[in-house]
């Protein structure tokens, strides 16, 4: 089948009136969540994710995608009106955002972050069409080495990419590796690091670490330091960027959407780089750089549409290698395991409709943003004028409820209220979640290709560095792992000379 | 608080030498096996080394930095809520399955709401029983999740 043929089976898929539904109560749910403050992308999908267990499982991934880019959008909003980050990639949209909504300008920084955003996803629909086969295909030819070594390579992308130093971010990559081994062994069924516990005999469930996390962890945080909400009294009168707005913006969205889709690409976590990179080439590339920081609309509209673009190509790797390139995708790959499907380079081959359909989706869905957001601005204000003190008991609730209903364990609830802990410490001494979060998700099939690499090769290291592709990545690996270490190297370094 | 970075630094690192060596002796417990034919244990193993490794590493550049000063706790106040937080979700944790979903939903809410969000009883009360009875309507009724039953039978 030709890439369109694979679009229009897609847009059949999609176009259900059930999966439509389906794709708008992700969308509009997602960026509910998104919009609460301190909730990010991760938190909507773990909220949510209990929601679609009773859905078939193209829909559930439909309404799952839905949430992501649905809290993707609900997070700008929170930015430009409250200017708290809903996530790590909409830090860059606070600093000219915020400022355009003390303008006035709320309404245009939110229209351009959705006209953004549908461009970019166009755009992202598109490159996923006409690369994802090719790399699926391509990935059929990668063994246990290759998968291993790629594994290894998506770790060391995500470690280099927090902003803590590399050793707490391995630390943390090591954690949820660990974690990921509790429960029995595939290979020999011996229970591993249970402590008798019969709720993580099978394995340690993703949900209530997913909502301990991510949902608890947050609530627990915003509780100690107090919410200080900075809601813009601005009214937000017209939605529309003016003609002027509109050709300042057209660039930054052409080059944040090819900055985003490479780097979204990327395994590891583009997405956050991507915004990152698309403000600072805007601010370098602009005859004001001055403006940037002082309500810029290109500082809006380029990095929105960034990773928005990084955000859908982050599916790339995920359909296709089976490796998520962030946390969100991360989450999106156990949601795949929880209805039984393995993502890899056989789901486009064995479930042509799930893949195309979910791509499809995400453009109808981009299209649904675009069409309801701007009307429903309204609301979300009104969503952000919630008190927190009520707020996040209902935040609480949810979590309680997500995590008790797929196995009716309270047990589980246990769990999550532990990894709220643990999250919360964590967040103290600075260790970054989203590794441990990637690395347990990932744990058992990096353990499997590890194990199998050393039958294949009867016990040589070497194979990881021999076969062409493997070593290829590995090499990268080693490289970012050396490049990330420099920096703390170099501190000890000039202690010992001062 | 002189020195605090570095301590809030150096002891995390002390915790994770503990906890590799902890998997490590775990692993050892398990069949380790060997490269050729690995064991339930090596991989675990192999973590726990990797860690103890980082973490000597993280410790040594930690003794060399220099020190800042900082408070690991925002405000009695936070850490006041935290703890109640933390106290409210493991009494809904212990109690859901004796006083059944609506009650316990229903003390969680009046509890937070007095101690967190020093409401009146009126506020805390009314609010309290509009969130159990419209989340018992829409999990236990619309969604038909099987929640536990207390006492009172919802």
């Amino acid at each position: 089948m030709s890439a369109l043929d694979n679009i229009i089976l897609g847009f059949q898929v999609c176009l259900t009136p059930m999966n439509l539904l389906w794709c708008f109560v992700g969308c509009l749910g997602g960026t509910l969540v998104g919009v609460l403050p301190g909730l990010g992308p991760q938190a909507a999908i773990a909220l949510l994710l209990p929601a679609t267990f009773y859905l078939p499982p193209v829909s559930a991934i439909i309404m799952l995608a839905g949430i992501y880019y649905g809290s993707m959008y609900g997070g700008s909003t929170t930015s430009i009106l409250v200017n708290i980050p809903g996530e790590a990639a909409s830090i860059i949209t606070c600093l000219d955002g915020h400022q355009m909504a003390k303008q006035g300008r709320a309404g245009p920084a939110l229209g351009i972050s959705a006209f953004g955003s549908f461009i970019a996803g166009t755009f992202g629909i598109f490159l996923l069409a006409i690369v994802a086969r090719p790399i699926s295909e391509f990935a059929l030819r990668f063994g246990p080495p290759e998968y291993f070594s790629l594994m290894c390579l998506a770790l060391m992308v995500l470690t280099n990419l927090t902003s803590a130093p590399l050793s707490k971010s391995l630390i943390s990559a090591l954690l949820g590796l660990f974690l990921g081994t509790v429960g029995y062994d595939i290979f020999t069924g011996y229970p591993r690091f249970t402590l008798g516990l019969t709720c993580i005999m099978d394995r340690i469930g993703l949900i209530p670490v997913i909502m301990g996390l991510f949902g608890v962890t947050e609530v627990l945080m915003n509780v100690e330091q107090g919410l200080k909400q900075t809601l813009s009294d601005k009214k937000i009168d017209h939605l529309l960027p003016n003609k002027e707005e509109w050709k300042r913006s057209a660039m930054p969205i052409a080059r944040g959407t090819i900055i985003g889709s490479i780097l979204g690409i990327l395994p590891g976590g583009g997405v956050v780089m991507s915004s990152m990179t698309s403000y600072a080439v805007e601010r370098r590339l602009s005859k004001h750089p001055e403006r940037f920081g002082k309500g810029a609309i290109e500082g809006v509209a380029g990095p929105e549409t960034a990773n928005n673009a990084a955000s859908q190509c982050g599916f790339i790797p995920l359909f296709t290698l089976g490796i998520p390139a962030n946390v969100t995708t991360a989450i999106l790959l156990g949601a795949l395991m929880l209805f039984g499907l393995q993502p890899g380079p056989m789901l486009i081959k064995n479930n042509p409709d799930l893949f195309w359909g979910t791509v499809a989706s995400m453009y109808v869905g981009n299209g649904m943003l675009l069409i309801l957001n701007l009307p429903l601005i309204g609301i979300w204000v009104r969503v952000l004028l919630i008190p927190y003190t009520l707020l996040f008991p209902l935040i609480l609730l949810f979590c309680l409820v997500g995590v008790y209903i797929p196995n009716n364990s309270v047990d589980e609830l246990w769990l999550m209220i532990f990894f709220g802990v643990v999250g919360y410490i964590f967040q103290k001494i600075q260790i970054p979640l989203a590794p441990l979060t990637l690395a347990m998700v990932i744990g058992r099939v990096f353990e499997n290709a590890f194990r199998q690499s050393l039958l294949l090769s009867q016990g040589s290291l070497m194979i990881f560095f021999q076969r062409p592709i493997s070593g290829t990545l590995m090499s990268i690996a080693i490289l970012l792992l050396v490049l990330g270490s420099i920096p703390q190297l170099w501190g000890i370094r000039e202690k010992l000379r001062t | 608080m002189e020195g605090f970075v570095r301590t809030r630094e150096v002891i995390p690192s002390i915790a994770w030498i503990i906890l590799g060596v902890m998997i490590c002796l775990g692993s050892t417990s398990m069949r380790l096996g060997s490269l050729s034919s690995p064991g339930p244990g090596l991989f675990p193993f192999i973590i726990g080394c990797v860690m103890i490794l980082v973490s000597i590493s993280q410790a040594i550049v930690y003794a060399f930095k220099k020190s800042e000063t900082g408070h690991f706790w925002q405000n009695r106040e936070g850490v006041k809520g935290v703890i109640i937080v933390l106290v409210l979700l493991s009494f809904y944790a212990l109690a859901l399955m004796h006083l059944g979903f609506s009650l316990c939903t229903f003390l969680f809410f009046v509890a937070i709401l007095k101690t967190l969000g020093r409401k009146s009883w009126n506020y805390a009360l009314s609010t309290a029983l509009i969130v159990s009875f419209f989340s018992y309507m829409v999990f236990a009724v619309w969604l038909k999740i099987n929640l536990p039953k207390g006492p009172l039978g919802i």
